[in-house]
């Protein structure tokens, strides 16, 4: 009994000096920092700290079952949704590793409406990054990694890395150059160079002069042949199609470098930038309509597991450069 | 980890994947001494393959004045730079590449690499016709042509993909999309799997791959393939009018094939080497290297064989060796390929394709034709119009 009393003061008078060190530091750092003399206000809403109730047991995030899943990631419906303070580390597993992502924590929120299943993804991000239309500029993103309950708890870790060839992962991709482009139209070169000028392009068929061709025509002004020398667009890659229909697309993965765009894109989402803030919601169908694909079908009451990852486009971060949660195990209220 | 063997450095390297060698793999001779940098090759690359949208600002092909020239800005100095230092050594007849290649300097990444500014594709052509150093004023002759190599230099140097035998754009895609094909080696992105991380673009130390901003994802040569399958050879060789360019197959160095136009002045004249041999990428276009340059910058350039290849060339035209003349006249005389070529005659060169039959025959001299002043059958005088 002594004894542990004697730990216990050692503990105390070790914390007291600590605590006194500490105290020291920061009157130190006061006094040798120059006084700001505006302070920056700080918008970000208050998270919303109820602890989730857990109708199913084990689940770290619930899917709150709501009338109907809102799209808009400011949609009021949002904030009777519970939050949960997701912690992003590296993505140290697979080439390319990233050591020192940008971001480091994200704000979740998930709801289902017994159809639809949405996240809303929220992290602070001051400066946006929202087009790619030079070698050197990358997107802002973020995904959902999606992933059945009912994967051996040996192949979690594996399943984890982008799925498996046996568990493949389900992944909803929002993209911040998507989103540019559903919000103000197919970004081309001449967005971001507006006085671009040319000589001429190639043949592009129909009635088209050297003069008709001298200013840049949008992709969509193009006559149909003439996109065919748009390599990327006749090959049928979703990165290229001008006629974007949303932001969020819907991949499946079997490992890591092996993402594949699905058949069907009925993914929703939405995303928007505010006072240094991305609030993005992306969204799928419960009943996967490319099954037979490997994608995850999902039912009230159910577990699943889900990962997430952020990208910050200024830092370069693009592919497995990128930060990534941990898995979770979610589950949809009832 | 991959040890793969890399015969234009003389020894084992790392890579990530296993040796697959194609079956054969196409590559090129460039006589460096004959291009004029009249750009007619990147103007048939760009008519053929990038005049569309967004790849306003690409150059598969470029000729680029050396020393001072560079597309972009400074690819081969930049990459040069951060490799550090770059030894070779004589062992056994062969040049042993003692320093690090690009996959063995990286830490952490798959190669070392650097995505260019937007701004170092700005100025395909900068510092074209720019001699080494400026003349020396008046009356100072000393910097005068006086022999070879030459005080004051400069030369063109064409650059295409170099379709690698180990490429770093290929081993640096983390998604596998692109791949070498194994009828001919040509390196080619899949169109449909790309998704425009640019990993490619800043692995490749030749920055011949390029990003497209309007499709999103990246491109780059495709070594004419579809003409390749058809017998012919690429455009930027079939329209170059200084016939510098030697299109075929190259086999591996044991395996050289006499009669093979590639593997005769690569492998058996050594008259033709790689462009810098020490990143690792056993890029497969070759270049007689000029001669008339500071061996220092060919060396940079080329490696030591490169300075060799420059003696064994001056080597060949002194003593009018007439096999290397004639391989080398052949050079794109015709648009098929031809994978023989045999003197004949003494006077005459021929090409064959695979079957055997001729393809091209040129003579190894042109004819000349002396002309009097005055025309006594006419009764005029004839006069050189300047």
């Amino acid at each position: 009994m002594v004894k542990r009393r004697r730990v216990i003061g050692y503990i105390a008078a070790i914390a007291a000096i600590a605590g006194g060190i500490f105290a020291g530091l920061i009157g130190i750092r006061r006094i040798t920092q120059p006084t700001q003399l505006t302070p920056t206000p700080i918008t970000t809403p208050k998270p919303v700290e109820t602890p989730a109730r857990t109708p199913i047991p084990g689940a770290r995030i619930i899917a709150k079952k709501i009338p109907r899943v809102p799209i808009d990631p400011e949609d009021p419906m949002w904030s009777y949704v519970d939050e949960l303070s997701i912690e992003l580390g590296p993505q140290a597993m697979a080439y390319p590793t990233h050591t020192s992502p940008a971001m480091k924590s994200l704000r979740v929120r998930a709801a289902h409406d017994g159809e639809l299943l949405g996240f809303r993804l929220e992290w602070s991000n001051p400066k946006p990054h929202v087009d790619v239309l030079d070698i050197n500029r990358f997107a802002d993103q973020c995904a959902v990694l999606l992933l059945p309950p009912r994967i051996p708890q040996d192949l979690l870790a594996a399943a984890w890395q982008m799925g498996t060839p046996e568990w493949p992962a389900t992944i909803l991709n929002w993209r911040a150059d998507w989103q540019e482009d559903i919000d103000k139209g197919f970004r081309e070169v001449e967005d971001l160079y507006p006085n671009i000028a040319i000589d001429g392009y190639a043949p592009y068929g129909g009635t088209a002069t050297i003069k008709d061709l001298a200013k840049p025509a949008r992709i969509s002004e193009m006559p149909p042949e003439a996109r065919k020398w748009l390599a990327g667009l006749s090959a049928g890659n979703i990165f290229s199609e001008p006629e974007r229909r949303s932001s969020v697309a819907k991949l499946i993965a079997k490992g890591p470098g092996t993402i594949t765009p699905l058949k069907t894109q009925d993914a929703l989402g939405k995303g928007v930038w505010r006072n240094g803030m991305w609030r993005v919601v992306l969204a799928k169908r419960l009943k996967a309509s490319d099954e037979a694909l490997g994608e995850l079908t999902m039912a009230p009451g159910a577990l699943f597991y889900v990962a997430f990852a952020v990208w910050e486009g200024g830092s370069g971060e693009r592919g497995g450069r990128k930060a990534i949660s941990d898995l979770i195990l979610a589950g949809l209220e009832a | 980890m991959p040890q793969v063997y890399n015969w234009q450095m003389g020894r084992e390297m790392w890579y990530p994947y296993p040796s697959a060698r194609p079956k054969r793999q196409a590559a090129g001779v460039f006589n460096l001494n004959k291009c004029i940098g009249c750009q007619t090759c990147t103007i048939a690359c760009k008519t053929a393959w990038t005049s569309s949208k967004g790849q306003e600002y690409m150059l598969w092909n470029n000729v680029e004045t050396k020393p001072w020239g560079s597309y972009p800005l400074g690819w081969d100095l930049k990459i040069l730079s951060a490799l550090g230092t770059q030894k070779w050594k004589k062992e056994g007849g062969t040049w042993v590449y003692k320093g690090s290649t690009i996959f063995e300097a990286a830490r952490g990444e798959r190669g070392l690499g650097y995505i260019p500014d937007p701004e170092d594709y700005a100025n395909p052509n900068i510092g074209e016709d720019m001699v080494s150093i400026p003349l020396g004023r008046d009356g100072d002759r000393s910097r005068y042509i006086r022999g070879i190599p030459h005080v004051t230099w400069f030369f063109y140097l064409p650059r295409i993909c170099n379709h690698c035998t180990f490429p770093a754009c290929l081993a640096a895609c983390p998604r596998m999309a692109i791949y070498k094909r194994s009828e001919d080696g040509v390196v080619l992105i899949d169109q449909l799997r790309c998704r425009g991380y640019r990993e490619c673009v800043r692995a490749c130390p030749y920055k011949k791959v390029f990003y497209n901003p309007e499709t999103r994802i990246s491109e780059k040569c495709v070594f004419c393939y579809p003409a390749i399958e058809g017998g012919e050879i690429p455009r930027c060789f079939r329209n170059c009018i200084g016939k510098i360019r030697t299109f075929g197959y190259i086999n591996l160095p044991e395996k050289a094939d006499p009669e093979n136009p590639i593997d005769f002045l690569v492998h058996i004249k050594k008259v033709a080497s790689p462009l810098l041999p020490q990143l690792g990428l056993e890029p497969n276009i070759y270049y007689v290297p000029p001669v008339h340059v500071d061996r220092r910058f060919i060396q940079m350039l080329f490696g030591p064989m490169g300075v060799e290849a420059v003696d064994n060339y001056l080597e060949a035209i002194r003593k009018q060796d007439v096999e290397v003349l004639g391989a080398l006249i052949l050079a794109n005389s015709s648009e098929k390929i031809y994978t023989r070529f045999k003197v004949v005659g003494g006077d005459q060169v021929v090409g064959y394709d695979e079957k055997g039959h001729e393809v091209v025959r040129v003579p190894l001299k042109e004819p000349v034709y002396v002309r009097f002043r005055y025309d006594s059958g006419r009764n005029l005088y004839l006069t050189n119009t300047p």
